[in-house]
């Protein structure tokens, strides 16, 4: 490991990567422009800042891995190495440690110089106390994100089903899988739009129980008429009501509404409408002025976003996902490091990537239903999907580590985030991977290696 | 490999090669043919651009469409997500990326402008996108593209429609936060714009302005530099630090006052006091704090500026709709918030409205909409005149309209016409038409009143106080706020104090004694209100008209809600 620190440190791409992230931390948080709010300048300052850093020290940690081992290899230093009692594994290993710790510790000192800025900034920029409140409670937060409970849609279909199978509703020669997704679609529409008048209510649970004067937001988007299309949508009016929990049951504080259709919105909560066990009830009644119909579609939410951690605890944990990504590359550049030479390693890690990062649209690719089933035209289309998913689960995009846009949302970054990506992808998707990079060093006779 | 078989590779690889040149020899020419009919290449190069962008333009070839593409992509997802804060940067990396793809900067300054706007519910929030959709176009794009007509019709067309109608909500915010910027950048009417156009335009030639004789160590004795001053001065509304102005004599302090007002006003505008000059002179007195002006300021700029051959025919929709905008409310009549916003008719720019119409179609004989256009102009344009008393140019104008549009419509009495006019535009009539008619009628009954006939002049005002009646109650609850109308009393004020203002002073003293000492004149001529501190901040943002929560499902106690709007 101290050796890979000390050739690491003694490589020229490393010196020019190491120029190019001091730059993006001091250059890049007074180049970038937000949207003129305190609230945006922050955002587009964690996400430029932290995500070019990022990028920066992943690529040196590729680049590195890659031309680490093979350069040992082919310039027969490893045999020194190899020669003693000293496994493959460790050897690998020790190269692995030495690229992910080096660029562990430069991502962590680029990290806290970027946090350091931050709070810099704040501190003495130009912004309003009420700005810095909106910052604080938006953005420089851990809020998480809580969605509605929804009914079993699937259930119900099917209770429905048989309910009217009884009552003989249905000829014999009914095709049973086309009623019952007509059922099921039915039942999702009538769940989705909001008549004229009507009210519909949302529960949320389990959600942790905050400060009452903290601020929590409801999230959300409603469609007039069609959700695909942008011009069908205006202004409409309407009624958010929020159960209060400390008086009685049926006491509402009620805020009307008029906002454009089609778009995102947020209302600001206070914690005290949560209630102690962890409930809360918001409410929408439809008072649109031409009478017309709206649709909440389930992927909209609404969404409640309850502050659940300081900035500093998220701050560590998208730091710490970071981290991963510059391990999970350096075992990747180690990997073919140790198969291929340098070019070749770096082309096979760059494919790598590239896959990972465009599989994630083929697997978007063919349509869906409403009910998320993916409709096929035919086997053109089934078979190179299917050959999509099993690439997606097969291969890490670097995407599935970026939590830079949670961050800059004040979105809390989950253990359930962190468990996945240690777990999933580093567990189960990297660890085969390595453990195939390892036994072919292992089994390769390096003594013929030959200089061109 | 044995020798043989490597020098007859090497020979095929060789003849490949040659006729592979060969070929693409042959069909380059065909090629370039048709890249250049078909405009798919560029061939003049960028002006102004900063060397950053003049690099990349040319470093990165053709990979600059491909991550601008991928910015599109990123944009539109980002905004699909409700996601806005990233969407300037990103516009202003594409624009850069390509500077020459006039279409997508349109859509992006638009998108700003009118989409993303009107997704937030506080107007000052909305100002700011719609401003962003204006600097992507002003200060971004035509700094590459100083010669393309396209963009400068975009940008005018964004200020005539997008500020100066009243289609959104929060339009009278817009006017006056416009107003009042342009208020503190240009001073107290009237503006002397052929001071502020001979002026110098850099700090170091305003240090050696010979009308501010060792200004640079005069300043350095109060402590601060011209750059000092400057961001002083702009930070304070167009106040000078009281220490400098106390070292100036008063005609050296406004002479530096005019010099940093007309470096502000290229810098925050980018308006050109010597192209606004020519301008004033060309048709006539344009109110500078009015976004019809600028829309036509932009547009006429966009017609000097562009090639010969070019289609012009957008830049000359927008000169004629934003003179018209100008003749029928260009003139700011009183502004301190947004109830009290309120604009009157510009009149001595018929001529230059009406010449616009009659230039554009003799240059398109075919376009029936210019046309179309022009005959509601000179409606409009009548009904103002008789609302203003200006009998004889209403009923010229009624002949020289019913001899250009022969038929019923201008072929009967002056009064018949304008009255019926007037009951079907209180019906239809957007705000500027609206105000228009009830400020005519006011000083018609001003004029009465003058002249001694105070049963005429109470027809008058009756008449305008029922059309202020009419409009109010018509344009229903939801567009009080974007079409609503200032309180009858304070247009009736304002309306008589202009009277007071603008009659000859014999007849102004009549109508003040006719008055009486119950009419409080304000001690000071009729003015903008100016200085007013309350910038950035608007009052509480309202969410519309109360909503009738008479049976909200299911019941509801509705406390005075704990839940707030988000910004």
């Amino acid at each position: 490991m101290a050796q890979t620190w000390r050739s690491s440190l003694r490589l020229r791409v490393f010196h020019l990567l190491l120029v190019l992230s001091l730059l993006v931390v001091l250059v890049v948080p007074v180049t970038v422009k937000g949207d003129g709010t305190a609230a945006g300048d922050v955002q587009i300052l964690l996400t430029y800042t932290l995500g070019m850093l990022t990028a920066m020290i992943s690529a040196a940690a590729l680049w590195i891995a890659c031309a680490g081992l093979s350069r040992e290899i082919e310039g027969y230093q490893v045999h020194l190495v190899v020669s003693t009692p000293v496994p493959r594994w460790r050897l690998w290993l020790g190269k692995w440690l030495g690229v992910a710790t080096l660029h562990g510790l430069l991502l962590g000192i680029g990290a806290a110089t970027v946090f350091g800025l931050l709070h810099w900034r704040l501190a003495h920029g130009i912004y309003a106390d009420e700005e810095l409140k909106q910052v604080r409670s938006e953005v420089l937060a851990g809020r998480r994100e809580y969605l509605p409970w929804q009914p079993n849609f699937l259930r119900l279909a099917e209770d429905e089903y048989q309910k009217r199978v009884k009552t003989g509703d249905f000829g014999p020669d009914h095709n049973p899988v086309q009623v019952r997704a007509e059922i099921m679609r039915q039942l999702r529409a009538r769940a989705t739009e909001l008549p004229p008048g009507a009210s519909r209510f949302w529960v949320y649970r389990g959600v942790r129980k905050p400060a009452d004067d903290a601020l929590l937001h409801l999230r959300y988007r409603h469609y007039i008429g069609s959700s695909s299309s942008r011009t069908d949508q205006k202004f409409t009016e309407g009624v958010w009501a929020v159960r209060d929990p400390a008086a009685n049951e049926d006491s509402f504080a009620a805020l009307p509404q008029r906002v454009m259709s089609g778009a995102f919105h947020e209302i600001v909560l206070p914690g005290k409408m949560v209630a102690p066990d962890g409930q809360l009830v918001a409410g929408y009644t439809n008072l649109d002025q031409e009478r017309t119909p709206i649709m909440f579609q389930p992927a909209d939410g609404p969404f409640l976003l309850a502050p659940e951690t300081g900035f500093l605890n998220n701050y560590l944990r998208a730091v710490f996902l970071a981290f991963l990504q510059v391990a999970f590359l350096a075992a990747i550049g180690c990997v073919f490091g140790g198969i291929f030479s340098t070019p070749v390693a770096l082309f096979v890690s760059a494919m790598y990537l590239v896959i990972g990062l465009l599989v994630q649209s083929a697997v978007r690719a063919p349509l869906q239903d409403e009910f998320g089933r993916f409709q096929y035209q035919g086997l053109s289309d089934r078979i190179p999907h299917y050959v999509a998913l099993a690439t997606r689960a097969l291969v890490v995009s670097v995407d599935d580590f970026d939590a830079t846009g949670d961050l800059a949302r004040g979105r809390l970054v989950t253990w359930e985030k962190l468990g996945g990506t240690i777990g999933g992808l580093l567990g189960l998707r990297t660890l085969p991977l390595v453990a195939l990079g390892v036994w072919i060093l292992t089994r390769r006779e390096l003594g013929t290696v030959v200089r061109t | 490999m044995n020798r043989g078989r490597q020098l007859i590779l090497t020979g095929v690889t060789l003849l490949a090669a040659v006729a592979l040149l060969t070929g693409i020899g042959l069909s380059e020419r065909q090629l370039n043919r048709i890249r250049t009919e078909a405009a798919l290449t560029e061939t003049t190069p960028l002006e102004n651009a900063p060397p950053l962008i003049a690099f990349t333009t040319v470093a990165l070839g053709g990979f600059r469409g491909l991550i601008a593409d991928y910015l599109w992509l990123r944009s539109n997802k980002l905004q699909e997500d409700g996601n806005y804060f990233e969407m300037f940067q990103l516009a202003s990396w594409i624009v850069k990326l390509q500077p020459r793809f006039t279409g997508a900067t349109a859509f992006l300054a638009w998108n700003m402008s009118y989409n993303i706007s009107v997704t937030f519910n506080s107007f000052e929030d909305r100002w700011r996108w719609v401003k962003r959709g204006l600097e992507l176009i002003r200060d971004e794009a035509l700094l590459y593209n100083p010669n393309d007509p396209e963009l400068f019709k975009e940008l005018a067309w964004i200020y005539l429609h997008k500020v100066g109608q009243d289609m959104d909500d929060a339009n009278r915010y817009y006017k006056t936060q416009m107003a009042k910027s342009l208020t503190a950048i240009l001073g107290e009417e009237p503006t002397n714009w052929s001071e502020l156009a001979a002026a110098p335009r850099s700090l170091a030639d305003v240090t050696g302005d010979p009308g501010l004789p060792a200004l640079a160590k005069r300043l350095a004795e109060t402590g601060l530099d011209a750059a000092a001053v400057e961001r002083s001065f702009r930070a304070a509304d167009g106040v000078l630090p009281p220490a400098v102005a106390a070292s100036l004599s008063p005609a050296e302090q406004q002479r530096f006052e005019t010099c940093l007002r007309a470096r502000w006003l290229r810098d925050a505008y980018k308006l050109d006091p010597v192209a606004v000059l020519a301008m004033n002179r060309r048709y006539g007195p344009l109110d500078w704090r009015l976004p019809q002006t600028h829309a036509v300021y932009w547009a006429t700029r966009g017609i000097s500026a562009a090639p010969k051959g070019q289609d012009l025919l957008g830049c000359e929709r927008i000169i004629f709709q934003g003179l018209n905008a100008c003749f029928k409310t260009g003139r700011l009549l009183y502004l301190k918030d947004l109830e009290s916003l309120e604009t009157t008719p510009n009149i001595g720019l018929f001529t230059a409205a009406n010449q616009s119409y009659l230039d554009a179609m003799a240059r398109h004989t075919d376009n029936a909409s210019i046309r179309g256009g022009y005959e509601n102009f000179l409606i409009d344009s009548i009904v103002i005149f008789y609302t203003f008393g200006q009998y004889r140019q209403a009923t010229d104008l009624m002949k020289k309209a019913h001899a250009l549009f022969p038929g019923p419509k201008f072929a009967g009495p002056l009064d018949e016409f304008a009255l019926a006019q007037l009951a079907e535009d209180m019906t239809m009539a957007t705000n500027a038409q609206a105000q228009a008619s009830i400020q005519g009628y006011i000083m018609q009954s001003c004029y009465a009143l003058a002249f001694n006939d105070p049963d005429r002049a109470a027809a008058f005002e009756g008449i305008a106080r029922k059309l202020w009646q009419k409009y109010m109650g018509g344009i229903g609850k939801s567009t009080v706020e974007r079409r609503g109308l200032a309180p009858y009393e304070s247009m009736k004020r304002n309306a008589t104090l202009q009277c007071l203002q603008r009659f000859p002073p014999g007849l102004a003293s009549r109508l003040r004694a006719a008055l009486g000492a119950s009419f409080q004149e304000p001690a000071a001529p009729l003015k903008m209100a100016n200085g007013n501190t309350e910038t950035g901040k608007m009052a509480p943002v309202s969410l519309g008209p109360r909503l009738d929560l008479a049976a909200p499902p299911p019941p509801a106690e509705a406390e005075p809600a704990p839940v707030g709007p988000r910004r």
